[in-house]
């Protein structure tokens, strides 16, 4: 026999335009990542469905169907290269949504179309993860549900808000519940291993240093890294967030020199002092360097020290992480490095820089051969003529010659480089380390925030008895980059931020600083409690709950669960309390009645009731008529109700105490 | 003896509330799983995040669909008289707890022979009132009392994703009287006042007074040429109908088995009442004098329908 869907398998109108809703609802996030054409397929279905609805088109043929689900097959295809990526998931769930869209008018349909719904709306969290994206899709989800509820209603019924304000009910109660599972629930690593598919573009720092590539940075403030201080941060002169160390020079351009896997022990460390222990949280570089302040003391877990103490992460940055670092302040680094391996920081190509080479040697032998001495003519030399800008003239093959006889004028990539290549010229081992410089100081939240624009690059020399000590050139020219943060220096340089938004580029002075902050902080503590809450999860469960164990978690998800669920239950079961006094009381009644073996039958009036009794207890049935008639009075007599409700009331109590 | 709120959450006086995932639930708890394999592969926590969001929707989802059956009882339930191989109609009045809102509760029998007896048509709403009617019908084959097995209430409203029903006994029995089988003829009976020979002309008597007419009388006897005068509608008597007393007679058809004579009393009574005439029936255990009228016939009839089946009456 054949099976004919049946008439009640159908949704109503308005459940029909919740599922559109829904699904445009749980699409419109992924607006910018969608290839053009599927967004124009699903606008088209969108529109085709409303027509249908207002009765205007018909269903779409099944041979339309079919021509239209091989277009859309083809068209994924050539768009994705049958490459499997996310991109080309959410495209194929967003056309899935489309086409489905076309077709719904039975229950079937419509529960397909939300279950994918929810599905697109998770994998929403997969591009996007900023707070306003995770508000707009609780309300996305709080749509679906709604969309859900009218799939289930009575297909006749046309009000539109009932479903929402049901899904509102349903969706509330399921915060606390949300909120609980999330805090305790284990965090396990990925069961297989996944590649998000996101751009690759490296940003921040790279790993060799020419001229104006720093400064090239500053053109943007995207976000570097935070670190967070459990109490006061270093003195700004004292930041210096370490990346980088450039050894080799080529003439032009800094590179490290030896490679990250040389089997070479890492320089030796002595702390004189405490060491500064902070939490960094990197943004996403697709590079392999980690940051920390100089000097660190230690590698953190996802990272390994490299032979002039830098952090090198096992993998490339590819999502924001999260690590503890440990730094010396004061130190001794590489004391004992031999002669032989102080070599490898005394090269210089010869024929490189003669008038730098030349110079070098004439301040030396004027300073006596005292490296300190010439250092400081180096920094006077800076400080007399040179300009610090931002937007310095290019320098040819002899960059460091250029810019010491020529231009004059540099950006602090300059400046180490040319301090680098005059100390070398005369044997005395240096090399280039950049990273970042400064920060901006959030004292609500207690953490730094680094930016591209504080990328900087600075000076290593090695004295005798001392090691690597730390020498920064540009304080010899602009001193105040070192006091002040790069955005209160350059703010008003042309260049800086040029490829930042407009809006960043105003927001640097009063209350729009301030509310900058506010909001910088706010975000910050989304992502350390909520997108990385897995690297906090262990500590705080710890700080919270004393030693973790099985009963113990067991405890924490029942108590709040059962609290909520009690609460839900109370107010949806526990309204029978608002019960007519006459009703309640007359329930009363009837179960003493019971007791006794005499029950009232369903839909047997009182009166009934009574007569009935009488044929086997006229005593009982005295007991109960002045009830019965007291209540038909106030049912079916115009009497007044206050009156006789009163007596009706005194009737029930009467009978009721007779009957003990 | 007070119920504990335990006893009232599970025990209604009515009936048990059972509740169980539908396959559309089984599809969202196969989603969740798949959320949660996707949040755990991506270390995504806002992923977490949705998915425990719809994990605690499904557990609130639970208290819902429950508390959308608590209260709903049958408040009573009457049912129509038919013959056999009719269907029965037994009509339920539905009645909730005041002051909550019920939806989308299917009412229906309790499957029976493997068929599922709930219909999805079926499905009321108990929205800003306390009660409702329902019609429900049963086939029957015997005559006798049509007593329906229990009644199911379910629902899966909100979400469909888990199906709560209870099952609720109802006290209202159908009679069911048997199918009239005509006959040509009636039998001649020897009756108490000496008459037979009825054949199916009886219809020809004199004409004896026109009475003024009342509720209850045939309209096949209306003087309409009297009301077409003018002179309002009355109602022809026939002096045969007073004098005759038509006997239906259980041995009048000594051909036939029980339900065959059953049977066609069955059919004459209808007949006879039809045509607004006397007549009295003698059934083997009883009799009842010649009469007429609605009462006459309701008794007649229930004595045909439970002839024979012992104590059920």
């Amino acid at each position: 026999m054949k099976r004919t869907p049946k008439a009640v398998d159908k949704i109503s109108r308005s459940a029909v335009i919740w599922q559109l809703i829904a699904c445009v609802a749980v699409v419109l996030p992924l607006f910018s990542w969608l290839p053009t054409w599927v967004i124009l397929l699903g606008v088209a279905c969108v529109g085709a469905r409303l027509m249908i609805h207002s009765g205007r088109w018909s269903f779409p043929h099944w041979s339309i169907r079919l021509v239209l689900v091989i277009a859309v097959g083809v068209g994924l295809l050539m768009t994705f290269n049958r490459d499997a990526s996310l991109n080309a998931m959410v495209a194929l769930l967003t056309v899935g949504l489309s086409l489905k869209l076309l077709e719904i008018y039975r229950r079937r349909d419509a529960l397909v179309l939300l279950y994918v719904a929810l599905f697109v709306a998770a994998s929403v969290f997969l591009f996007e993860q900023g707070i306003l994206v995770a508000l707009y899709m609780l309300c996305a989800v709080l749509l679906v549900i709604a969309a859900l509820v009218s799939v289930w209603q009575d297909p006749l019924r046309e009000e539109m808000f009932r479903p929402l304000k049901y899904a509102w009910r349903l969706v509330l109660p399921a915060l606390p519940l949300m909120l609980v599972l999330f805090f305790i629930f284990p965090r396990i690593g990925p069961l297989w291993s996944v590649e998000l598919d996101r751009s690759s573009a490296r940003t921040g720092l790279s790993e060799s240093m020419s001229p104006g590539d720093i400064s090239q940075l500053t053109r943007s403030d995207e976000l570097a890294f935070r670190a967070v201080f459990e109490g006061e941060p270093p003195a700004p002169a004292e930041r210096y967030w370490r990346a980088l160390v450039l050894s080799a020079f080529d003439g032009r351009e800094w590179t490290p020199g030896f490679s990250a896997s040389s089997s070479a022990s890492t320089e030796e460390l002595h702390s004189i002092g405490e060491t500064i222990q902070y939490e960094i949280v990197q943004e996403r570089s697709n590079q392999r360097w980690l940051f920390a302040l100089d000097v660190p003391v230690v590698a953190p877990q996802q990272a390994r020290l490299t032979i002039p103490r830098t952090l090198l992460g096992n993998t490339e940055v590819s999502q924001r992480i999260q690590y503890s670092a440990e730094s010396a302040r004061q130190y001794f680094l590489g004391a004992e490095l031999s002669s032989d391996q102080l070599d490898f920081f005394r090269r210089i190509p010869a024929n490189s820089n003669p008038r730098t080479q030349a110079l070098a040697r004439q301040w030396f032998d004027e300073a006596d051969q005292d490296t300190l001495r010439l250092i400081d003519r180096i920094f006077r030399h800076f400080n007399e003529t040179f300009v610090y800008t931002l937007e310095p003239q290019p320098l040819g093959r002899h960059s460091v010659d250029d810019f010491l006889f020529q231009t004059q004028q540099g950006f602090c990539e300059h400046f180490a480089s040319a301090t680098a290549v005059l100390l070398r010229s005369v044997g005395v081992p240096s090399r280039i380390v950049t990273g970042y410089q400064g920060g901006e100081w959030n004292a609500s939240q207690g953490y730094l925030t680094l930016r591209q624009y504080d990328a900087h690059a600075w000076v290593e020399v090695w004295l005798e008895g001392r090691g690597w000590v730390r020498i920064d050139p540009t304080t010899a020219v602009a001193p105040e980059r070192i006091e002040m943060s790069a955005d209160q220096l350059f703010s008003g340089q042309a260049g800086f931020l040029a490829d930042s938004p407009f809006i960043s580029r105003v927001g640097r002075q009063g209350w729009l600083l301030q509310a900058r902050m506010q909001y910088d902080s706010l975000n910050f503590a989304w992502q350390r409690w909520v997108l990385n809450y897995h690297h906090q999860q262990q500590n705080l469960l710890q700080d919270w709950l004393g030693d973790l164990s099985a009963w113990k978690m067991i405890l924490v998800l029942l108590i709040p669960a059962s609290t909520v669920l009690g609460f839900i239950s109370w107010r949806l079961f526990g309204r029978r309390s608002i019960q007519d006094p006459i009703d309640r009381q007359l329930q009363k009644l009837f179960r003493k009645l019971e007791q006794q073996g005499y029950y009232r039958e369903p839909g047997e009036t009182l009166k009934r009731f009574s007569h009935r009794l009488a044929q086997t207890d006229p005593e009982l049935a005295q007991v109960l008529l002045p009830v019965a008639q007291a209540y038909e009075t106030l049912h079916y007599l115009p009497v007044d109700q206050l009156k006789e409700r009163k007596l009706l009331l005194d009737e029930i109590n009467n009978a009721s105490r007779k009957l003990k | 003896m007070k119920l504990s709120l335990f006893d009232r959450l599970t025990q209604q006086r009515q009936g048990k509330i059972y509740i169980f995932p539908t396959k559309a639930g089984w599809g969202f708890m196969l989603l969740l799983f798949l959320l949660l394999i996707l949040s755990i592969n991506f270390e995504n926590n806002l992923a977490f995040a949705l998915t425990f969001l719809l994990a605690g929707v499904l557990v609130v989802a639970i208290l819902h669909t429950y508390s959308n059956l608590l209260g709903v009882t049958i408040e009573r339930a009457s049912a129509q008289p038919c013959f056999v191989g009719e269907q029965a109609g037994f009509t339920l009045m539905i009645s909730a707890a005041k002051q909550r809102e019920h939806q989308q509760i299917q009412v229906g029998w309790v499957e029976r022979f493997g068929m599922s007896a709930i219909d999805q048509t079926m499905a009321i709403d108990l929205i800003e009132t306390t009660q409702t009617t329902v019609e429900l019908s049963l086939p029957t084959r015997r005559r006798g009392w049509c007593i329906p097995a229990k009644v199911k209430l379910q629902t899966v409203f909100p979400l469909g994703l888990f199906r709560s029903w209870s099952y609720h006994a109802i006290s209202a029995k159908a009679l069911v009287y048997p199918s009239p089988v005509s006959s040509q003829s009636l039998p001649a009976t020897s009756g108490a006042g000496g008459q037979g020979g009825l054949t199916e002309q009886v219809g020809s008597d004199d004409f004896s007074e026109l009475k003024r007419f009342q509720a209850g009388m045939s309209p096949q006897h209306i003087a309409w040429k009297v009301y077409a005068r003018g002179q309002g509608l009355h109602a022809k008597r026939f002096a045969s109908r007073q004098d005759l007393d038509i006997w239906l007679d259980y041995d009048a058809w000594p051909e036939a088995d029980q339900e065959l004579r059953l049977s066609r009393i069955c059919y004459w009574v209808l007949k006879l009442h039809r045509e607004d005439r006397c007549y009295g029936v003698r059934l083997p255990n009883k009799e009842w004098p010649p009469s007429r009228g609605d009462h006459h016939r309701q008794q007649v009839l229930q004595a045909l329908a439970l002839f024979g089946l012992g104590d059920s009456q």
